[in-house]
């Protein structure tokens, strides 16, 4: 919850005032020609004090108000809370007050303003506003400002608070892909791997052993089991063992690029619950470079999220990029959501 | 058809506003019982004010508990759509049972009200005879209490409707003014709680009006989705507060122009604007003589009807040129010209007969013309009249022969005519009148006998006066005690025109005072006739433009002015004119002004700003004593009295507003959620703890909680509890309202 200093601006309802001059004018006129009764007085002097109370009660009391918003999400990821929280400490009560509050979703560039009007009365007063999000990304409400009217309506306050709230959304996890994802992907990146090794390069041999039954013929070190007229085989590391690397190839079908984002999401959260570390790769058009997250709890992996929602969907590069290493790819493969396997480029 | 209206429910794509945000249900009924009680304030206060501003009798408890009771009935009778085509139609068959059950008092009621407004209008407007109702039922206390009961079991319907269900501030202004304009009018002053309680009820619709929501029922929900977002529709608590708020300040207010600025005060500095003096004639008008008025308009200031009087509401004028006329003057006095000579006057007729010619003599012009060449007093003048837009009839001025001719509109006449401007009043050899003649100039009508006597008891004339001394007196009585007006309004059907004026209207323009002076005279033994003409005087010599002609050919003789020449007199129908003549033995007819000087401005000159000018500005004659309040200062006593006042009440109103707040949160507390009940009782701790830790500076729970208990393990449970009871809409267990209870203890 936040709590903000308030800058107030006082502008006049012309048309309002203008209304009111009138009505008042004809009564005005027509007591001071016609009704030259006691009473007529009376009339005037209480519609004529009414106004001028009205503005020094807004002037007082707007400077007295305290304004703190709130949000939260709930469990399913789908509902969010916002609330803002106008603690009038004067007595007077206001019968219209105009919240202007901004939504944005940063990561669409989605951007909308609402107008929310509500009564104050004296103490706190708390409106809530609920909704329903179905898409992911990063959720901005905004309270830019509130509009105060008096209750003859003939000022406004203009209370600026420009108070973002920020929360992510965070893609749904594909359930249905989960035991395909498990099987296809921790086995098959392995294979893929081992399949694009090309025989004796030393850069990514841990260690030179003698040669046991059983082991892979592929392995045996023949150049040195030669010289040391020792069968020796190299011990390679799996990169599988330790990290995947995952690469983002949004789309700009927000529907479509959902599901990337959900299937992305699924594989990350997929290998975390196995323990495994992941890479996730995007590629950044606005800092033009790729931009590379590890991750190897939950909390990490709704952190990267958060960094990639900073990132608009159009500044993510929609096309294949360069990866030193093997990666699973997420995006638009072959017209379908899904991911594939691509041979890293070793430089 | 019913037209859908847009909602917004999707702010952005992916982003929805959740139904839950605005299906909340209002307080119906706290809702229904403010609008009730926002109706029975406009209905009773305007009621009350109508009748207890004409001091017309009535039980005004029963005003007010029925006021309530229906305000109450039609407001719960709005409380779904089936009772409220249901409770409609029910209502309308109660109400026209009882009216027609009680259709006796209840006319009778409204009968004796009218009654009595008549009667307060006719004293305001002095005027003896307004028709009124006769009302069957004689108990008018009874029948007024009945049938403003009644009326207000009508009125709550058409102000539930127009002002609380949907705020036509407007409506209810005109609905309000159109009630109490009369009262207001004829300057009555209503009861000033009724009066208070209509002032705040309109208020209120103002304010309710202003804030532009509370208008847009839909389905009883707090709240609304609207095409840019969610407006509320109903916040009782707000609307309650700020009603609370509204009624001391009028209250106050009120209070306070009565004890700072008194009745009696205000009555000795108001002041009468043209204007109303204009409309009190027009609105007399129209009593008196319906819907004529507004067409019984005369077109001159009276010296033109050939001496048909009455009828005439009003005197409309053009001021536009009707007479020219070229002539050399010769003294500052007015200068008459004669179109017609009355001789009897017709009573109930209202007119005033020409004079018989053979009564109708030139003596003096002979007179004048013989001596013209002895008298150094006398002179001979010639006077060129050109009838630009009169009458075409003779305009003859004194002294000329009698047989000047008539001139055709278009056309030109000179006439010739002898001056008298010695003091020689009783030295002139005329001849007295014959005994023929006298009983014919001083003919009375049996009919005006008993008005004519009265009017001359009051004048006051006294044995031994002279002709002049009693027509002077007739004038001075005049001066004081009739003003003159353009608007004097018609005469009544039934009454005659002179009676009129000096039993009731006592008000006119010259017809009426030389009508009246003409018989008033008479009747005294003054052979005196009523003649009618064009009269100018010296402002209109001074606005004349000069000819370049001959004076020697335009005048002979004796001149008392120093500037001699020949001007050229512009006469308008605002100088057409009724005066009299009157005979002095010796002296022979001479003319009389009895008409008193015009307090009217004239409305109708000039352009539509001065015209307004006019209208704004103040008639004298209604100012009265002006100069005592000048010198008043406030007096200290009321003013002490006034901000005691203000003290107490602002004290009383702080306990009662402790109470109700007191008594609303305990009201609020039992039907409060889980959720809620938990929050008020945090809200509760914190103002407890407020005197020791600074509170204020934290913004949030977290914040709040590691403030209160720094040491405590449990802290983060303690917040997730009271966030989730604040801010979520999942209801929190007992077991978890105990837990933060017992923390908080």
């Amino acid at each position: 919850m936040n709590d903000y200093n308030i800058k107030i601006k006082y502008r006049p309802e012309i048309f309002r005032i203008i209304f009111y001059i009138i009505l008042y004018g004809i009564f005005g006129v027509l007591s001071f020609l016609f009704f030259r009764a006691y009473t007529s007085i009376i009339i005037l002097v209480i519609f004529g004090i009414l106004p001028v109370i009205s503005m020094v009660e807004l002037i007082y009391s707007s400077s007295k108000l305290q304004i703190s918003t709130y949000i939260s999400k709930d469990d399913s990821n789908s509902n969010l809370d916002y609330g803002i929280k106008i603690n009038n400490k004067s007595i007077f009560s206001f019968l219209k007050v105009k919240l202007t509050i901004r939504v944005d979703n940063s990561f669409y560039d989605f951007s909308n303003k609402l107008k929310y009007i509500i009564a104050l009365h004296y103490g706190e007063n708390l409106q809530k506003l609920n909704l329903n999000v179905y898409r992911c990304g990063k959720i901005q409400i905004c309270l830019e400002n509130i509009d105060i009217y008096d209750i003859c309506g003939l000022l406004k306050a203009s209370v600026e608070v420009n108070d973002n709230s920020v929360i992510d959304i965070l893609p749904n996890v594909l359930c249905d892909y989960e035991d395909n994802l498990h099987q296809v992907l921790l086995q098959g990146m392995t294979d893929n791997e081992d399949e694009s090794r090309k025989g004796n390069e030393y850069s990514d041999t841990s260690n030179i052993r003698e040669y046991i039954p059983g082991d892979r013929i592929k392995d045996i070190h023949w150049k040195l089991s030669a010289k040391r007229d020792l069968l020796l085989v190299r011990e390679r590391i799996k990169s599988c063992e330790n990290k995947i690397v995952l690469l983002l190839e949004c789309n700009d079908n927000c529907e479509i690029n959902d599901q990337i984002l959900a299937l992305f999401y699924t594989i990350s959260l997929l290998c975390i619950k196995e323990g495994v570390l992941v890479k996730l790769y995007y590629y950044d058009n606005n800092l033009n470079d790729y931009i590379d997250i590890n991750v190897g709890n939950i909390k990490e992996l709704n952190d990267s999220f958060s960094e990639i929602y900073k990132c608009s969907n159009k500044n993510i590069t929609k096309k294949s990029i360069v990866v030193p290493q093997t990666y699973i790819k997420v995006g638009l493969i072959m017209g379908q959501v899904g991911f594939e396997i691509v041979e890293g480029h070793n430089a | 058809m019913r037209r859908n209206k847009k909602k917004l429910e999707t702010i952005i794509e992916g982003v929805s506003i959740n139904e839950s945000t605005y299906s909340t249900e209002e307080n119906r009924i706290f809702t229904l019982l403010v609008k009730g009680f926002i109706t029975y304030l406009i209905c009773a206060g305007v009621i009350g004010s109508a009748i207890t501003s004409t001091q017309t009798q009535m039980n005004h408890l029963a005003l007010n508990l029925c006021c309530l009771l229906f305000s109450f009935i039609i407001s719960f009778i709005y409380y779904n759509k089936l009772t409220e085509n249901i409770g409609d139609i029910l209502y309308f068959l109660v109400v026209s049972f009882i009216g027609v059950y009680y259709s006796t008092y209840i006319n009778s009621g409204f009968y004796s009200w009218m009654n009595d407004l008549l009667g307060t209008a006719g004293a305001y407007f002095k005027i003896d005879e307004i028709g009124g109702y006769n009302a069957k039922i004689t108990n008018s206390y009874l029948a007024v209490t009945i049938a403003s009961c009644y009326l207000s079991s009508i009125a709550v319907i058409l102000i539930y409707i127009i002002v609380v269900k949907k705020i036509h501030f407007i409506d209810i202004i005109l609905d309000c003014g159109f009630i109490l304009f009369l009262p207001l009018y004829l300057e009555l002053e209503p009861n000033l709680a009724y009066l208070s309680m209509a002032i705040c009820g309109i208020i209120f619709s103002y304010v309710l009006n202003c804030c532009g929501n509370i208008k847009k029922t839909e389905n009883n929900k707090a709240y609304r989705n609207t095409k840019t977002g969610i407006e509320y529709v109903y916040n009782v608590k707000a609307i309650l507060q700020t009603f609370i708020l509204i009624i001391p300040i009028i209250v106050i207010t009120s209070a306070g122009i009565y004890l700072l600025f008194p009745k009696d005060e205000y009555i000795q500095v108001r002041q009468r604007s043209n204007a109303k003096s204009y409309s009190d004639d027009f609105v007399s008008n129209i009593m008196t003589a319906g819907i004529g008025a507004f067409f019984n308009k005369y077109d001159n200031t009276g010296g033109l009807s050939t001496g048909r009087l009455g009828g005439v509401n009003s005197v409309s004028l053009d001021y536009q040129p009707d007479l020219y006329v070229t002539y050399a003057p010769y003294n500052y006095n007015p200068v008459y010209l004669r179109n017609f000579v009355a001789g009897e006057y017709v009573p109930y007729s209202d007119i005033w007969v020409m004079a018989n010619r053979d009564y109708v003599k030139e003596d003096e012009y002979t007179y004048l013309k013989n001596r013209f060449n002895d008298n150094s007093y006398s002179g001979k003048g010639v006077m060129n009249i050109e009838n630009v837009d009169a009458y075409s009839t003779s305009y003859s001025p004194y002294y000329s022969s009698k047989n000047t001719g008539i001139i055709a509109k278009g056309n030109s006449l000179d006439i010739n005519f002898y001056t008298r401007l010695d003091n020689s009043l009783y030295d002139a050899g005329m001849k007295s009148l014959s005994k023929e003649e006298y009983e014919y100039w001083t003919l009375v009508p049996q009919e005006n006998q008993e008005s004519i006597k009265r009017f001359v008891e009051k004048v006051g004339i006294e044995k031994g006066m002279n002709e002049l001394e009693k027509a002077m007196a007739i004038k001075t009585y005049f001066e004081d005690n009739i003003p003159y007006t353009l608007r004097p309004g018609a005469t009544p059907r039934k009454k005659d025109f002179v009676n009129y004026f000096l039993d009731n209207n006592k008000k006119g323009y010259c017809a009426h005072f030389a009508s009246a002076g003409t018989l008033a005279l008479r009747y005294l033994g003054v052979p005196a006739r009523y003649v009618e003409g064009y009269c100018f005087d010296y402002d209109n010599m001074l606005e004349a433009s000069i000819v370049n002609a001959d004076y020697d050919k335009y005048y002979k003789g004796y001149n008392e002015l120093s500037d001699k020449g020949v001007i050229k007199v512009e006469v308008s129908d605002a100088d057409a004119h009724a005066w009299i003549e009157i005979f002095i033995n010796g002296y022979g007819w001479t003319s009389i002004e009895l008409t008193p000087p015009s307090s009217d401005s004239q409305i109708g000159t000039g352009n539509l700003f001065s015209k307004l000018l006019e209208m704004l500005s103040t008639s004298d004659k209604d100012i009265n004593s002006e100069s005592n309040y000048n010198n008043k200062t406030i007096d200290t006593k009321r003013l002490r009295i006034f901000l005691g006042s203000i003290v107490v009440i602002a004290i009383s109103s702080l306990i009662l507003y402790r109470l109700i707040l007191l008594t609303a949160g305990l009201i609020i507390y039992k039907n409060a959620s889980i959720n809620d009940k938990l929050i008020i009782i945090y809200h509760r701790y914190l103002k407890n703890k407020s005197k020791k830790y600074p509170i204020s500076d934290t913004v949030n729970y977290k914040e709040q909680i590691n403030l209160l208990r720094p040491e405590a393990q449990d802290n983060m449970t303690l917040i997730k509890i009271l966030e989730k009871a604040g801010f979520s809409n999942e209801l929190i267990s007992d077991e978890e309202f105990k837990y933060v209870i017992e923390r908080l203890k």
